[in-house]
């Protein structure tokens, strides 16, 4: 008995050992945030400054004791809103730019970016060329030709199938360039596109025409709202039609005050994360901080926590002698970073990470495929 | 009908709880003159008033009633029961009624009739005995749900200190038996006895004869199964449990090894030596006719004893004193043909060592064949289990000779089975490693399992006549020649690991199987009353000396199958190439971990993209892996 309760004391006080402790040096370091806080990306940019602010709150300071505080400037969700953001960030000496701008707007960027060495970690921007804006870009999300070399392997190699139907929007850079990466990938590949329509002028007749052909496959590249339309529409009509989302659009609509759940069921996503999530303390902080604020968790969100997380490690490499140099060294090429969902590394300047084809079952995510 | 005559007059003897039926009493309905007497009273004026008391209605309470009742039978006067409140659940069979006026009327009634009483040590007495200790059993239950539980609670603390003493009886036709027990009851002689009652033994008030009973429980299980049978059937039991026994006679004589004194219901007790003997029509009772019904009077000189489920005289001395355990044990002379037949499978014999060879040597031919069905076969004819199971038992019960006898039939039987099939393969021209040998060399805990359970079930076919001893099943599950044709196999191969893969896979078979019928012997009352330490360290050894190489095993099965399923879970993309992993194994040598991978890809692989998937499956790992691979094209 008392070799028991020596040992649920023993027990006791090595669950108390408190992580290293860091000693406050009273000093700063600010980091430059531009989001689309306005405009039409608005959505995407406040889920990022969710996880950004959650992820801050689970790691205040550097292991030097340093304090993290943000500038955050809005892009309007703008070519020129974010090229104002960044000109005020470089002007009000950034230490480094996280930046949840869409893929156009970051293109548009390129001028400042080569005047600077100011590195600039981007989560939301997927274009292939992104890493070719400058030195110090770093992309933190899987690039669309990542998307298009999953998605067209799953559909020839997993399920079999070679006859597919893509309906994209035009307007939309990210959506039109991964269309059109996929269209010339899955050829080579030995499969057909029976049709690459864009959503904006399709109506249901045309639904109807596609389904009816001899199609096995729908790849739905587009936003939240449009995608669930066209789903719909689908499923109306045929309910049997497999159909394959692209990353991060369909995981806001699965969020629990978004009651489309019955529409998306059975329908795959590319994804970032995929359920269950990781079981461990900092995903149970992090989502104990979004509950408190009654956010939930979305790719955005994982990014945005994951941005700043290569963030904190790069600084905390880089130690007392926190240069342009020496942080662009370190991101350019890190071995292995503690992400919320999985650990990534930084390859060239581009995430190495898992990627997954993720079924939505009860409106939860439920992983396929793992891409490493 | 005929018409009902009451006595005269009575007196009627009252306590402090009775008094107020005094008036009741005395102005009865049936014409008969009452003198009321404080019980006190009564006994102190007994010399004076004894001669002229002709009938007594007694309401007292129970610590009294001994007394008075040795006075009823001096002075030959007959008495008439109104119980008092708390006793009416016990007498009610005398009257069958709880109603006053109605038992008055039975209780003056002039019919009287003789019954019998005990005398223990020249006392009378009218309650059960208890002599040793029997929780639950021995005294009575309160009824409140608080102490009842308190009671049942004491009584499960109490199991365990319940230790056999031996018991010497001596009846009145000048039987002797000797046994052991945990306590001897001496009923109360009335069929309304709990124990009277279940054990059927149809007592008699009239029949001349007390009723002992004997309980001998030989481990907690029995006696747990002994109170169920007395508290949760309801009807009488068939048979005598297998720890009861019984003697009915006119006069016992009592001696026990350690208790000191026979204790009675009521509080009081006599010491033993004791002697009990009836008196026959010693009291003048009237009671309801269905009283007299259920105690009808017989006359019969012949003693009855059964005692068949007890210990004798030698198993008596034997457990004298011995506190009994969770699991029944025995002595040899109850079990005398299962113990020649385990001696007999202990021995060597010409038609084991023929069996063993020809057995090993079909099971060597279905491995190099492949074939589990010639393999299945080989199991069959295998000798093995019977010298396991016999070496199991000599464990349990300590037996020397059993135990050498058995291992030197297992080492020969091992050895020659090695021996043959080594030669075997040695001779072939070929040493292909089939799959039935591949299955047979990376044992792991389920197989310790696996051998646990073949165990249970030999020892348990062993233990019953009615099971067929030779049951398929068991000797398939068990399972021993064709891991020791793999270790001959092996040794022809001079494939030092495969030998030891399969040897340790049959020790596991061996030390599960071992276990389990130690075990399962154990459950079913086999074990000997003096434990043997040498065993049970030999057994602690055995168990620990498998169990760490099956842990280990069982940990690289599970790392084998987790490194297997990520990996097929996976797809790859390196230098924009996508990579299936549709196989893969890992291998363990020594130190060294080896990753087998089959992949599945479109285009072709250089050797810089192939470094880059190496690093990718590491980093996955987080751990250093020397990794080959076959590539597969996906047309």
């Amino acid at each position: 008995m008392k070799i028991l309760l020596l040992f649920f004391i023993l027990l006791f006080f090595l669950s108390c050992v408190e992580e290293k402790k860091i000693s406050i040096s009273g000093k700063v370091v600010k980091i430059g945030v531009m989001a689309p806080l306005s405009g039409v990306y608005k959505r995407f940019g406040l889920q990022s400054l969710d996880g950004l602010l959650a992820s801050n709150k689970i790691y205040p300071y550097l292991e030097n004791g340093d304090k993290i505080i943000f500038e955050i400037i809005d892009t309007n969700s703008t070519s020129s809103g974010a090229k104002n953001a960044l000109n005020t960030l470089i002007k009000n000496n950034s230490k480094i730019i996280l930046s949840f701008s869409v893929s156009n707007n970051m293109l548009s960027l390129k001028e400042e970016i080569q005047k600077i060495d100011i590195p600039i970690i981007a989560t939301l921007a997927t274009d292939n060329d992104i890493t070719n804006l400058g030195n110090n870009v770093y992309q933190v999300c899987m690039s669309n030709k990542t998307q298009t070399l999953v998605a067209s392997h799953y559909i020839i190699d997993e399920k079999f199938l070679t006859n597919v139907a893509v309906l994209y929007t035009k307007k939309s850079h990210y959506s039109s360039s991964l269309a059109n990466d996929f269209k010339s990938y899955f050829v080579n590949l030995g499969g057909n596109i029976k049709f690459f329509k864009n959503i904006s002028s399709i109506s249901t007749n045309n639904i109807n025409k596609i389904l009816n052909s001899d199609i096995d496959f729908v790849y739905l590249i587009a936003d939240a709202k449009s995608s669930i339309e066209i789903i719909e529409k689908i499923h109306k009509i045929d309910k049997n039609i497999e159909i394959l989302g692209s990353d991060g659009l369909l995981s806001y609509s699965l969020q629990p005050h978004i009651n489309v759940a019955m529409v998306l069921e059975g329908v795959y996503v590319v994804e970032h994360y995929a359920k269950p999530t990781r079981n461990d303390k900092k995903m149970k902080l992090l989502q104990s901080f979004l509950m408190d604020k009654s956010l939930y968790g979305s790719s955005y969100t994982f990014l945005a926590y994951d941005g700043y997380k290569l963030l904190i490690d790069s600084l905390n490499i880089c130690k007392d002698a926190i240069s342009d140099r020496c942080i662009n060294v370190v991101l350019e090429n890190s071995d292995v970073v503690e992400g919320i969902y999985g650990n990534f590394s930084m390859i060239d300047a581009k995430v190495k990470r898992e990627v997954y084809v993720d079924k939505i079952i009860n409106s939860q995510l439920h992983k396929e495929i793992i891409t490493y | 009908m005929s018409e009902l005559i009451y006595v005269r007059e009575s007196y009627f003897v009252y306590n402090d709880d009775s008094k107020e039926l005094i008036d009741i009493v005395e102005n009865n309905d049936f014409n008969v003159n009452i003198t009321s007497l404080y019980i006190d009273d009564f006994i102190d004026n007994i010399i004076s008033i004894g001669d002229e008391i002709t009938h007594v209605v007694v309401s007292i309470n129970e610590e009294k009633i001994p007394e008075f009742l040795a006075i009823a039978y001096r002075c030959n006067f007959s008495i008439g029961i109104l119980p008092l409140e708390s006793q009416k659940e016990q007498i009610k069979n005398i009257y069958g009624f709880n109603n006053i006026e109605k038992n008055l009327k039975i209780a003056l009634l002039n019919d009287s009739k003789a019954m019998d009483l005990v005398e223990v040590n020249g006392e009378l007495i009218y309650s059960q005995g208890v002599i040793g200790f029997v929780p639950l059993i021995g005294k009575n239950l309160k009824k409140t749900r608080s102490s009842f539980l308190r009671t049942i609670l004491y009584a499960i603390k109490k199991f365990f200190s319940i230790e056999l003493q031996k018991f010497e009886i001596v009846t009145e036709n000048g039987r002797i038996v000797t046994t052991a027990g945990s306590a001897i009851v001496v009923l109360n002689h009335t069929s309304s006895t709990l124990l009277s009652r279940v054990f059927n033994l149809k007592q008699s008030m009239r029949n001349s004869e007390i009723t002992i009973l004997i309980i001998s429980p030989f481990s907690i299980l029995e006696y747990i199964r002994l109170l169920s049978s007395i508290f949760f059937v309801k009807r009488e039991l068939r048979s005598l449990p297998e720890s009861v026994g019984y003697i009915k006679s006119k006069s016992f004589e009592i001696k026990a090894s350690k208790s000191k004194r026979v204790i009675f219901e009521v509080g009081t007790s006599i010491p033993l030596p004791a002697k009990f003997k009836i008196i026959p029509e010693a009291l003048k009772l009237s009671a309801s006719e269905e009283f007299w019904k259920n105690n009808e009077k017989t006359n019969t000189t012949k003693e009855t004893i059964k005692i068949t489920n007890l210990p004798d005289a030698n198993e008596a001395n034997k457990y004298m004193s011995k506190h009994i355990q969770f699991f029944k044990f025995a002595s040899e002379n109850r079990f005398k043909e299962l113990f020649q037949v385990l001696r007999q499978d202990a021995k060597i014999s010409m038609t084991f060592l023929s069996l063993m060879v020809l057995s090993t040597i079909l099971a060597s031919f279905g491995l190099f064949a492949n074939s589990a069905a010639v393999i299945i076969g080989a199991m069959l004819v295998a000798p093995l289990m019977t010298p396991i199971v016999s070496l199991a038992m000599g464990l349990l019960r300590g037996e020397e000779v059993l135990i050498r006898d058995s291992l030197f039939k297992i080492f020969i039987g091992v050895l020659l089975a090695i021996f043959a099939s080594s030669v075997l393969a040695y001779l072939l021209p070929y040493s292909e490693i089939t799959d039935e040998m591949k299955t047979r060399i990376n044992p792991t805990l389920l197989d310790l399992g696996i051998a646990v359970l073949s165990g249970i079930v030999a020892a348990y076919s062993k233990s019953f006549k009615e099971i067929s001893q030779n049951l398929a099943g068991v000797a398939i599950a068990v399972a021993l020649v064709p891991p020791l044709a793999v270790s001959g196999i092996g040794l022809g191969y001079q494939n030092l690991s495969i030998f030891m893969g399969s040897f340790l896979l049959f020790f596991t078979n061996l030390v599960g199987i071992i276990l389990a019928a130690v075990f399962t012997f154990q459950v079913l009352g086999f074990s000997n009353v003096v434990k043997s330490k040498k065993s049970i360290i030999f057994v602690v050894i055995l168990l620990i000396g498998v169990s760490y190489p099956l842990y280990v095993s069982y940990d690289k099965m599970i790392q084998r199958y987790y490194t297997s399923s990520m990996l097929k879970q996976h797809r790859f993309i390196v230098n924009n190439k996508y990579i299936k992993i549709t196989n893969a194994r890992l291998i363990f040598n020594g130190d060294i971990q080896m990753l087998n991978i089959e992949i599945g890809v479109r285009g072709s692989l250089s050797r810089k993209d192939l470094n880059e998937l190496k690093d990718d499956i590491q980093r996955l790992f987080n751990k250093k892996l020397f990794i080959t691979a076959e590539v597969k094209y996906i047309l």
